[in-house]
């Protein structure tokens, strides 16, 4: 992330998912009836809860597991997280924050040019699957960042991993590869 | 807002549903009629004063311009109405310029200025009465008790042929009142915009006993403490308190059944049925409401 790029891409991060572990049994239906902000799903055996800031959606799980959606960065992830036991903590859970990690991380990025798609997967098979019929997008797997990158014709990308930084040289790794199959934008 | 009016009367026909079916049970259990009398007026009573304050207002203030549509050899008359809380019942005041008797043939049809029409189905005189004479009440339909009015009482109806007489003289009022039974047209639809500042409360506190926790062996509970000292929660990690105050510092609230409650994202959309929306003090009963919200 620190290495300097000719090109200056803006990768922007859209979802940030994280887990971590309150260390308690938490009562759902007590959740449900006296928090803020909350969705029960009985029929999931999981209650929603929504923090306005960072603005972000937990699901909840008797067993003590969270799963965090919405966040923009993994700050924002672990705050957000935090806030949330405090939320249970306050509504008398005996919560302790633990095992918090960052599971996936999503991103788009769009690159200054077209990309000739059947060209992009023939030059990279098997690395690289296009299927039309199925999706729009050619998928490129990068087996040692646990990165999936999305390619559209349009030069936009959308990119999953495991973290901001995987996720960043996933694009560092795919750019030239794509320079390499770009069309002119009014083709 | 004619909505009001309709509550008031759905809710003293309940209040009477109930005192009626309750004469029996009442008998049964060795209590005198009068018991049930003043439990239907304690509870009359409660529900006038929530429901009373709209209804006189409206007694008092809302009045609309009407433009009586006549046959062509009558003069062109405005009238100001007055809609009361009497069941069926709406007060026309004529101007004071009206000579005495007024005869007002059947099959008459009234706008208001908002557009709304009342059919007049009886031929309707209007006379003048000796001044301290009290008027007679001929209608079948029951007329709740309101306090004493500052403007002229409006007086009961008879039916085929109306006969009306008014109890004051012209000169103390500006305008002669006469009342005519009469089925306006009552809708109870609120547009999105009436709710839009509803806040959604969830529900009332629960008192289940909280989970106790897993008993852990000694050497993860020592582990388990070192993550804690190390990471603890404290009000460095609180919610800002903001909303909470606003949330529930509210009486407005609805109660009721719901058909579907949807949300995308945080887009939300009720389609609530069989209920009361308690909103700035007022009752609005509906069977079916639906409502849109963003979070």
């Amino acid at each position: 992330m620190d290495s300097k790029n000719d090109e200056a891409l803006d990768i922007i991060v859209t979802n940030v998912v994280a887990t971590f572990r309150t260390r308690c049994h938490l009562n759902l239906r007590k959740i449900a009836l006296e928090g803020t902000n909350v969705i029960y799903k009985p029929e999931m055996g999981k209650v929603l809860m929504k923090l306005r800031k960072p603005k972000i959606t937990a699901s909840i799980w008797s067993s003590g597991k969270i799963i965090c959606t919405g966040a923009t960065s993994e700050e924002e992830a672990k705050l957000g997280a935090r806030r949330l036991a405090r939320c249970l903590q306050k509504l008398g859970f005996k919560v302790r924050f633990s095992a918090f990690r960052v599971v996936n991380v999503l991103a788009v990025c769009s690159m200054p040019f077209a990309v000739h798609l059947i060209n992009f997967t023939t030059n990279n098979r098997p690395i690289a699957s296009y299927e039309p019929e199925l999706h729009p997008a050619a998928t490129y797997r990068i087996k040692n960042l646990k990165a999936t990158v999305q390619v559209f014709s349009t030069g936009s990308l959308t990119v999953t991993g495991p973290n901001v930084q995987n996720v960043a040289a996933a694009v560092e790794h795919i750019y030239p590869i794509l320079y390499e199959c770009q069309k002119p934008r009014c083709k | 807002s004619p909505p009001n009016i309709n509550t008031a009367k759905l809710y003293l026909s309940i209040i009477d549903d109930v005192i009626e079916s309750m004469k029996e049970l009442f008998l049964d259990e060795g209590l005198e009629d009068r018991v049930l009398d003043d439990l239907r007026h304690l509870w009359e009573t409660k529900v006038m004063q929530s429901k009373a304050m709209e209804d006189f207002r409206k007694n008092n203030i809302n009045s609309s311009d009407f433009v009586l549509q006549l046959p062509a050899n009558y003069p062109r008359l405005v009238l100001s109405l007055t809609l009361t809380n009497t069941q069926t019942l709406a007060t026309f005041s004529l101007p004071a310029s009206l000579a005495y008797p007024v005869q007002i043939p059947a099959g008459v049809t009234l706008q208001t200025a908002s557009g709304q029409l009342y059919k007049v189905n009886v031929p309707v005189v209007v006379t003048q009465a000796p001044v301290g004479h009290q008027p007679v009440s001929n209608v079948s339909q029951k007329v709740p008790e309101r306090s004493e009015m500052p403007a002229p009482q409006p007086v009961a109806v008879a039916q085929n042929p109306v006969l009306l007489q008014e109890p004051e003289p012209p000169s103390a009022a500006p305008h002669k009142l006469f009342t005519i039974p009469c089925l306006p047209k009552l809708d109870l639809d609120y547009t999105y915009s009436q709710l839009s500042d509803i806040v959604q409360l969830d529900g009332a506190a629960d008192n289940s006993d909280p989970e106790e926790d897993e008993d852990l062996p000694l050497e993860e509970n020592d582990f388990l403490g070192l993550i804690n000292a190390e990471d603890p929660l404290n009000s460095g990690d609180d919610v800002v308190e903001q909303d909470i105050p606003d949330l529930f510092d509210t009486d407005n609230v609805i109660v009721c059944q719901y058909d579907k409650i949807h949300r995308s994202k945080n887009r939300w959309k009720f389609h609530l049925k069989d209920g009361v929306m308690s909103y700035g003090g007022r009752d609005y009963v509906f069977s079916k409401a639906i409502g849109e919200a963003e979070w």
